[in-house]
């Protein structure tokens, strides 16, 4: 057996025999991506798998009433309920006293005669704005109009903002609607008669010239949407990978502390072989919590109910971000090693840098959601430029030029730190 | 005969220390000989094995090992000596065998002979039995023996031995010594660090008594023993040469 080989059997038994460690390097990373994807689907998904409990008293049962009540309903983020179908004579103080009470999370109150409101207001609007023939009464007939309707909503404390925006622009959608459709049917009545035609004779046509199209941008029509999963699997992979310096720079310490590293530079076996093997060792480890988690996303997720991580067509790519930031993890244990002097002194200082950097560098949540400076913030943190390299990846559909300088920040981050651990140790046989 | 060791003005200073470790030793080891090299505590005996091993660079003098000077030639230096350390320098969670299989590879060993080898010196020191167990599991006796065959495994030319006794029952203690002679009958050049002056006296044909970084005094145990008037042994010449005040 060569020197490269017996040493590479060596770590690997060592690895194999601890069995909290390995716990640690394979467990705890797909717990993680588990949990975590789960409790973020909610902010990432959709809106549209959320149900929120609303209920509308409707009063007006005239058009505004039916229109709301029939845009709300469509809308799946919504469970509608009707007033009459809860309670018979529902009153708004018992609408309120409902939410109140956390049985609707939403209670829509739709006073009587909102829809008259309306007309007779658009129709003085109208009115006003017509020529009127020689000799008639010029005075402004806007301040006999009934005052403006008002629908009221009631909202449960705990509602998200979100969701109050998007019921609110529904509604004003519903009631903008409401208003174009009688002000056209008034501008046509007035045109009817301005013209002297017969009534029903001019209809206003309301057609709708702007259309809205959605397209995701990126070079590469296949890429995913963005979603808990297409984050989660790599941000949860890439603090795994970087959770090796843990057990990396323990491993280290441990055989310099017990003296079997002296013992291996006391015969032929070079510094470089030496840590060549424990770095093959940990880039298979790396490899394999990727393929775990990314099996994970792929079949697992499914099952659970979370959205379907999926990376055909982009293995390559997403292998060598892995690599790269495989060597950057390395580096940094190298680097914590060549410092520390003891395990605990390791275990603690790699814990803690790996959970800050892995914060700051949006793997807990994606730093499109950070504060401003600390979306700058994350620009330092390597594990930053592997999601980042990620989501170009999966999300942007770009191709090798577009993760390459992420790919050889990772590199350079590994080449510094393999070479400060070198100097260090050249300075420890001084 | 060229001399298996020679060390010329060698001269090793730790950071942080006001005096360097070794002040210009100078040593010889000749072919075939059982060197015991004694010493107070902190004199340099353990610096001195470090740099012999590649473990530690001098800051100056000559070191020349099997006619290599060191740290240059550290790799053919390192194919032809054995170093039993102070410390049990081996693997814990692996067993016996792993841990010899993997530590003899480092010599480039032809597979079957190392086995053949591992088998008969597990044999040789009453081991066999627990080859396949952790050594994490051994007496500080096994763990010792098996430290010990480590070091001898590519029947070295050439062995340090730094302190190889410290703590083991007195049987433990005569079987690795026989085993050593043996070793030195076949051609192995030894050098033993100890601190049992009567273990020095029995085993060794040479010693050196270091103090200060500094060799004050060598020749074989008889020799030194007569030159000493009223000592009766190697331990009441090396108190009469190192003094009785206590050494950290």
């Amino acid at each position: 057996m060569s020197r490269f080989l017996a040493l590479l059997y060596k770590d690997f038994l060592l690895l194999l025999r601890d069995k909290a460690g390995l716990l640690f390097l394979f467990l705890m990373p797909m717990a993680l991506v588990l949990v975590m994807t789960g409790m973020q689907e909610g902010a990432f998904s959709s809106t549209a798998d959320k149900h929120i409990s609303l209920i509308i008293a409707d009063q007006d049962a005239d058009t505004v009433g039916v229109t709301i009540t029939r845009k709300l309903q469509e809308e799946t983020l919504f469970d509608v309920t009707l007033a009459e179908d809860a309670e018979k004579g529902m009153t708004e103080e018992r609408l309120k006293e409902l939410v109140t009470q956390g049985k609707y999370l939403i209670g829509i109150y739709i006073p009587d005669s909102t829809t008259r409101r309306i007309r007779d207001n658009a129709a003085s609007a109208v009115t006003d704005a017509l020529p009127k023939p020689p000799g008639a009464d010029t005075t402004s007939t806007a301040d006999d109009t009934v005052s403006d309707a008002q629908i009221r909503i009631y909202i449960d404390p705990t509602t998200e903002r979100s969701f109050r925006q998007i019921l609110s622009s529904h509604i004003r959608l519903a009631t903008l609607e409401v208003e174009h459709d009688i002000t056209l049917d008034e501008i046509s009545s007035a045109l009817c008669e301005a013209t002297r035609q017969e009534e029903g004779s001019i209809v206003l046509a309301d057609t709708q010239n702007i259309d809205l199209q959605e397209i995701i941008a990126g070079d590469d029509t296949q890429g995913s949407t963005f979603n808990a999963a297409v984050h989660n699997v790599p941000a949860w992979t890439l603090f795994a990978i970087f959770f090796i310096v843990i057990s990396f720079s323990g491993n280290l310490i441990k055989e310099r502390q017990d003296g079997s590293f002296a013992r291996l530079m006391t015969t032929p076996c070079s510094y470089f072989t030496y840590m060549t093997s424990k770095l093959t060792v940990y880039l298979i480890v790396c490899l394999l919590q990727f393929f775990l988690i990314v099996a994970m996303g792929v079949w697992l997720f499914p099952v659970v109910g979370l959205p379907e991580f999926s990376i055909a067509g982009h293995m390559g790519a997403c292998l060598m971000v892995v690599v790269c930031s495989a060597l950057a993890a390395i580096g940094f244990g190298m680097i914590i090693s060549a410092f520390a002097t003891t395990h605990q002194q390791a275990a603690t200082f790699g814990a803690v840098a790996v959970v800050i950097l892995s914060a700051i560098g949006g793997i807990w949540v994606p730093t499109f959601l950070m504060p401003k400076f600390l979306n700058a913030l994350s620009k330092v943190s390597p594990l930053n430029w592997g999601i980042e390299a990620f989501y170009d990846i999966l999300l942007r559909g770009k191709g090798p030029e577009s993760f390459i300088p992420e790919c050889a920040l990772l590199v350079a981050f590994a080449i510094i730190c393999f070479t400060i651990a070198v100097l260090s140790k050249k300075k420890e046989l001084k | 005969m060229e001399p298996v060791l020679q060390i010329r003005r060698l001269v090793k200073r730790y950071n942080g220390m006001d005096h360097p470790v070794l002040q210009g030793l100078d040593m010889t080891i000749n072919p075939g000989e059982r060197y015991g090299f004694l010493g107070p505590n902190g004199t340099g005996k353990t610096t001195t094995v470090s740099i012999l091993s590649g473990l530690l660079v001098p800051d100056s003098g000559e070191v020349l090992v099997l006619g290599n000077k060191m740290p240059d030639k550290r790799k053919q230096v390192t194919t032809q000596i054995g170093v039993v350390p102070q410390n049990i320098a081996l693997f814990p969670e692996l067993t016996a065998w792993e841990n010899l299989r993997i530590i003899g590879s480092m010599y480039s060993m032809p597979a079957s002979r190392l086995r053949q080898r591992i088998s008969q010196l597990l044999e040789l020191y009453g081991l066999t039995a627990s080859a396949r167990k952790p050594i994490k599991t051994f007496s500080g006796g096994m763990k010792r023996s098996i430290n010990i065959i480590a070091g001898i495994l590519h029947e070295p030319k050439f062995l340090l031995l730094d302190e190889p006794t410290v703590g083991i029952d007195v049987q433990t203690k005569a079987l690795i010594l026989d085993n050593l002679r043996q070793l030195n009958q076949e051609g192995t050049t030894i050098l033993y660090t100890s601190h049992d002056m009567d273990e020095a006296q029995h085993f060794c044909t040479r010693v050196g008594i270091i103090d200060h970084g500094k060799l004050i005094a060598e020749d074989t145990p008889d020799a030194l023993i007569h030159s000493c008037p009223d000592c009766e042994n190697l331990e009441s010449v090396y108190l009469h040469l190192t003094g009785k005040s206590l050494r950290n």
